[in-house]
């Protein structure tokens, strides 16, 4: 999940890195105080998880108290880059003499954490990012400190300035990463200051959702995000991303709720959602997942595609057969069930009126069945 | 005998194995024909599931009984521990069941892993499926026939309907991996294809990938390599970019892990990648002749 800039902000603190002082504010009066505790100059930012909020007009540099109000009131309720701005970030203006680019990021291509710096700025980062002489890349070794000579060295072979301070900046940076149990951990721009300090101006900070049990403040954040859809799936303990079609999709298993998908589309037929089970399928479960995705009214029929591999395949017939008590029987439920206890599963369903259970292990067949039943040809 | 990165005679233990799905599971391997000798548990040493003694520590199964291989199914927060227990303990083979694990526990094992020189399939995988040698993981039995194809995929129930559709057209499996579908699998699509490559009972290879992350496109840099003809296909063609589809790995970012690609570098490759399961079995046999 995409951890907002202040609190982000507030974690690095922690690690001696120096971050603009700043408040977070909802309301122009909020904005025009937060200002004055900074003696008027200061820069007010739209709370948004975007890149390329500065170009999209959400950074306004302010020179007093009422500056940075008319600022807020311009920005609060407006949309940038398809995010409705509802909070904003004021912050000590910066005068930097130079403005690099640092981020930390797991590189999935090779299972490494990757240390990037590059000393030209990062405005437009992604442009440099295939240049190696633009950018530095460092493999650090997953699972351990990066000690601080390494990275002056590092950094010296690079020809980097201001060693010392960048030195300790990446070290701890590579640190609060891992702490946080960051995919992304980025720095842009990273301020370098007449004095020789380094502040990081921005912080763009994505976690990973697997490691939200042992980060319990971001747990806490994600629970008070989530859509009511959202957390209806959480309660079911299933993965669902809704989708713009009309066609229920319930699958036990990743791979084949999307090639179920790709199987819809080809027969001309828009899914609804993604619904994954995964492997801790329950009367309760199915049952819910079912009302859920029935509740919608421009859901007009549904496929549910499940392999009992790891899940008992009786249990998920009775959930499905209990929803279906409770939202009626006037759409077209498609299922195909295989795996252990599929006999009981198949005996279960077939007494519903207007399901169609499959028994074969072509996906396909339930899929143009479930078209046929509602007039739709590819 | 090495047959597909595990020693025989196999001799596989459990952890995790007095867990729900731990116990389950066990007792599925054991009825598919695989030699396992023992399960682990810390705390509950002395016990007993499916028939197998328990122990509190892989050390002792390795000294004991001569364990050579192990089924991961402890929960996530345990798992990055009872994988560096087990390599420690000396098991060469580790297979990862459980899903929802940090890509920084992940990134520790493969690290660990690599530089002991031990073979982990996973996390959040279905294992390793050899008809005729048994299972070390929780494919279903009933869908495989044994033969000469080998298949590996990254998602689990996926794999399962291309073997159903494999059996059903009458193409054998010699042997099915599920690499896993996170964004780092500690064994990726590479060294399983060379194990197939090398294998004298293997004539072709099934492929199963899906958007997100590389995998696909480095398994077509060594496609590129292979004597053996290859067929896949890759889930997710429709999916929208952005949105993560169940499997952590699955999503499409900017610039990467879109389906167009990799269908591009499998097929500049030499493989042949069909849109559907379906049509697997077709394709096998255009390549087979």
């Amino acid at each position: 999940m995409i951890i907002p800039e202040h609190l982000a902000k507030q974690r690095l603190a922690a690690y001696g890195l120096r971050v603009p002082a700043g408040w977070k504010a909802a309301t122009p009066g909020e904005a025009e105080a937060a200002a004055k505790r900074l003696n008027g100059r200061c820069v007010v930012k739209a709370l948004i998880p975007i890149g390329g909020r500065g170009k999209a007009g959400g950074v306004k540099l302010c020179a007093s108290p009422a500056e940075a109000a008319a600022a807020a009131a311009g920005l609060l309720g407006a949309q940038l880059r398809g995010h409705v701005v509802n909070s904003l970030l004021v912050e000590e203006a910066m005068s930097p003499q130079e403005e690099y680019y640092a981020a930390v990021m797991v590189n999935q291509e090779l299972g490494a954490i990757d240390l990037l710096l590059s000393l030209s700025g990062g405005m437009d980062i992604e442009t440099l990012a295939g240049r190696e002489d633009a950018v530095l890349r460092l493999h650090a070794v997953p699972g351990r400190d990066l000690p601080l000579h390494e990275t002056r060295a590092w950094l010296a072979r690079a020809g980097a300035s201001h060693t010392e301070e960048l030195a300790f900046f990446l070290t701890a940076l590579l640190r609060a990463a891992a702490d946080m149990d960051a995919m992304l951990l980025e720095i842009n721009p990273l301020a370098l200051l007449k004095d020789g300090t380094l502040v990081a101006l921005d912080c763009k900070l994505e976690t990973d959702d697997n490691a939200l049990n042992r980060q319990s403040a971001f747990q806490d954040l994600r629970d008070a995000e989530l859509t009511p859809l959202e957390r209806e799936a959480k309660r079911l303990g299933v993965s669902f991303v809704p989708l713009e079609g009309e066609i229920g999709v319930i699958a036990s298993g990743a791979g084949l709720g999307m090639a179920t998908l790709d199987m819809l589309r080809q027969k001309g037929l828009t899914p609804a959602n993604f619904l994954d089970t995964g492997g801790g399928i329950s009367v309760p479960m199915l049952d819910g997942a079912v009302r859920m995705l029935l509740g919608e009214s421009r859901v007009r029929g549904m496929i549910i595609n499940l392999y009992g591999g790891i899940n008992r395949m009786l249990d998920a017939a009775q959930g499905i057969a209990s929803a279906l008590e409770h939202c009626g029987h006037d759409r077209p439920v498609v299922v195909k069930i295989l795996g252990n206890q599929q006999e009981e599963a198949w005996a279960l369903l077939e007494k519903l009126e207007n399901v169609h259970v499959f028994k074969d292990v072509q996906s396909e067949k339930a899929v143009a069945r479930l078209a046929a039943l509602l007039g739709v040809t590819a | 005998m090495k047959l597909f990165g595990i020693d025989y005679p196999l001799r596989g233990i459990v952890q995790g194995v007095t867990g729900t799905v731990g116990r389950k599971q066990t007792k599925w391997m054991l009825e598919a024909g695989t030699n396992l000798v023992a399960g682990v548990t810390p705390g509950k040493e002395g016990q007993e599931a499916e028939g197998l003694p328990v122990f509190g520590r892989v050390r002792d199964t390795v000294d004991k009984l001569g364990a050579n291989a192990s089924v991961i199914f402890v929960p996530p927060a345990f798992v990055r521990s009872a994988a560096c227990e087990a390599m420690d303990a000396g098991i060469r083979f580790i297979v990862i069941v459980t899903e929802f694990i940090p890509v920084r526990d992940t990134l520790e094992i493969r690290e660990r892993a690599k530089i002991m020189g031990v073979t982990i399939i996973g996390p959040n995988c279905p294992g390793i499926f050899v008809p005729g040698h048994g299972k070390l993981g929780i494919m279903p039995a009933s869908i495989f026939n044994s033969g000469t194809v080998g298949v590996v995929g990254r998602s689990a129930t996926l794999s399962y309907e291309v073997v159903g559709n494999l059996t059903a057209a009458g193409f054998g499996q010699r042997a099915a991996v599920g690499i896993g579908g996170d964004p780092v699998a500690c064994t990726g699509f590479m060294p399983v294809l060379e194990w197939f490559e090398k294998d004298p009972g293997t004539t072709a290879v099934a492929l199963i990938g899906e958007i997100g992350g590389y995998a696909e496109e480095q398994a077509a840099a060594f496609i590129k390599t292979m004597t053996k003809p290859v067929v896949g296909l890759i889930a997710g063609r429709s999916a929208p970019p952005g949105k993560r589809f169940g499997h952590a790995g699955a999503i499409i970012r900017a610039g990467s892990g879109g389906p167009e690609a990799k269908v591009k570098a499998l097929e500049a490759a030499g493989a042949r990648i069909g849109v559907s399961p379906t049509e697997l079995p077709g394709l096998l046999r255009q390549v087979l002749g």
